[in-house]
């Protein structure tokens, strides 16, 4: 990444940022503009008069909480990550599949969990999960099962995720010519052979780039986990207002620690792309 | 065996004030994040460096933050701010906008790049103006490109609105945790729920799927 930043640098510098003064002179009037109208606003605008107690320091006060959510967030990033990725390359497989009903079932899979919002999937697997579990085990045998809510919200997120990353996958596999399932037939290789040391190895490198994006959104969608009582980053920015009602200053910080997350990941996987010897695109 | 299903009908009124808003958020929110996207992703679309870098930053920004946390975010910001609170409706609606708009820019911005800039350069050459290229030659080839995409975010943003509950919106997910608070029934209510957005989400998705089977489509699904 470094050096594609250099890279931009260097090209900016070496060509003129205006090429003709029209267009300076809309560059000034745009930005200009806007810093002005910002500038007014704030100073002299009708939200002058009102004044706004900035605290940013209680961020710092509390800082033990937001540490403690990003561990949580973490931790449900990996287990999620994990299982996602397992059911992706499944029904990346199932979808693939020539068995009809195979491809019928991971079809289903994907159109369901796809086309429910993620906050529906984490409430139903927390309560509505809980409610059959009540009505079929619990009351009939004499048992309490009660699901944790970490555990509603890693099946759900896993489930929700699994759907995208079966699309990204399928799309990889598609991406092998048939050329190399005859061949690898012709050299003696079974079936699962195939999958196992010819085409899974090739698309799974190759669906790196848009299969981060979905890792991302692990990341971001696992925000909504705060709705069921886990403590995540969410919750705890909450926890923060609450016990500050510096609403802003506790949301802006937990925002900006998201961003950071998503950001270290997004290093990550260019560290792996690196690792797989790929041209390196940008992934968002 | 009781999961009592009779909850439904039972509260069938409140649940359609729910959907209404709901649909009244997601219409809102279509208009404003597709002009925000039309915005974006033109000037990060755009050669000129003093343009495109800000788009840029303010889209990556924007996505790299959770809608929740946005949809929050937004409602407390506007405290300090504009000086007064939002209402949760005003301020739910804003956040969508904005965030969905943000992926909708690199719709737009994958879009405008479909086209080749030979075709802009050719444009010119002709005579046309930038309104004239845009609309003569760019867009007509770029909304055929982009059409499954915007289908699909659209899709996102009906997802999205759920998110809204969260600020206390009654829209349709909260009126459903609401009725699930009185009567206890959470299998068939958010069975329910889970039904009414899927049927709604999978029409729709089926439509862009129906609008994408060309190659040099541009397909954006993305889990957000």
């Amino acid at each position: 990444m470094a050096e594609a930043v250099l890279g931009r640098a260097a090209a900016l510098v070496r060509r003129p940022w205006f090429e003709t003064p029209g267009e300076r002179r809309a560059f000034l009037l745009v930005w200009g503009g806007l810093t002005a109208l910002a500038v007014w606003y704030f100073f002299f605008g009708p939200r002058a008069h009102y004044d706004y107690n900035w605290r940013w320091w209680v961020v710092w006060q509390q800082r033990r909480f937001l540490m403690w959510g990003i561990g949580t967030t973490l931790y449900i990033f990996v287990w999620s990550l994990l299982f996602s990725l397992a059911l992706g390359v499944f029904c990346g497989i199932g979808r693939t599949s020539t068995v009809r009903g195979v491809r019928a079932l991971s079809t289903g899979y994907v159109e369901i969990f796809r086309n429910i919002p993620l906050l529906v999937q984490m409430w139903w697997a927390y309560f509505g999960l809980q409610q059959v579990i009540n009505v079929t085990l619990n009351e009939p045998f004499g048992l309490r099962i009660l699901i944790p809510s970490t555990v509603a919200c890693i099946l759900a997120l896993s489930l929700y995720t699994g759907a995208y990353m079966g699309e990204v996958i399928r799309s990889g596999i598609r991406s092998i010519p048939r050329g190399q399932w005859e061949a690898a037939t012709s050299t003696g290789l079974s079936r699962a052979q195939t999958w196992r040391s010819v085409v899974l190895p090739q698309a799974l490198v190759i669906v790196i780039p848009p299969l981060s994006s979905e890792v991302l959104n692990i990341i971001k969608n696992s925000a909504v986990a705060m709705t069921i009582a886990i403590t995540d980053l969410m919750f705890y920015s909450q926890k923060i207002e609450e016990e500050t009602f510096a609403g802003f200053e506790a949301y802006t910080a937990g925002t900006l620690l998201f961003l950071l997350l998503t950001l270290l990941t997004v290093g990550a996987v260019y560290l792996l792309q690196r690792l797989f010897g790929l041209k390196v695109r940008t992934a968002a | 065996m009781d999961w009592k299903w009779h909850v439904i009908p039972e509260n069938a009124g409140f649940f359609a004030a729910g959907f209404q808003l709901t649909l009244t958020i997601f219409a809102i929110a279509w208009v404003g994040c597709w002009a925000f996207a039309i915005v974006f992703g033109a000037m990060r679309h755009s050669s000129r460096s003093w343009l495109s870098y800000p788009a840029a930053a303010v889209i990556e920004i924007i996505r790299g933050t959770p809608g929740l946390m946005f949809v929050v975010w937004v409602y407390f910001l506007s405290q300090p701010l504009i000086g007064y609170a939002l209402s949760p409706f005003w301020a739910a609606v804003w956040a969508l906008t904005i965030h969905q708009g943000a992926y909708g820019a690199e719709v737009v911005r994958a879009g405008l790049s479909s086209v080749p800039r030979g075709q802009l350069a050719a444009g010119y050459s002709t005579g046309l103006g930038y309104a004239g290229v845009m609309g003569w030659i760019v867009l007509p080839q770029a909304l055929r490109n982009m059409a499954p995409a915007i289908v699909n975010r659209s899709v996102a943003l009906l997802k999205g609105t759920s998110l809204a509950f969260v600020i206390g919106v009654i829209e349709f997910f909260r009126a459903g945790t609401i009725v699930n608070g009185r009567e206890n029934a959470s299998f068939a209510v958010f069975t329910f729920l889970a039904a009414v957005y899927f049927v709604c989400c999978f029409s729709l998705s089926r439509l862009g799927h129906r609008l994408g089977q060309r190659p040099g489509v541009i397909e954006d699904t993305t889990a957000v």
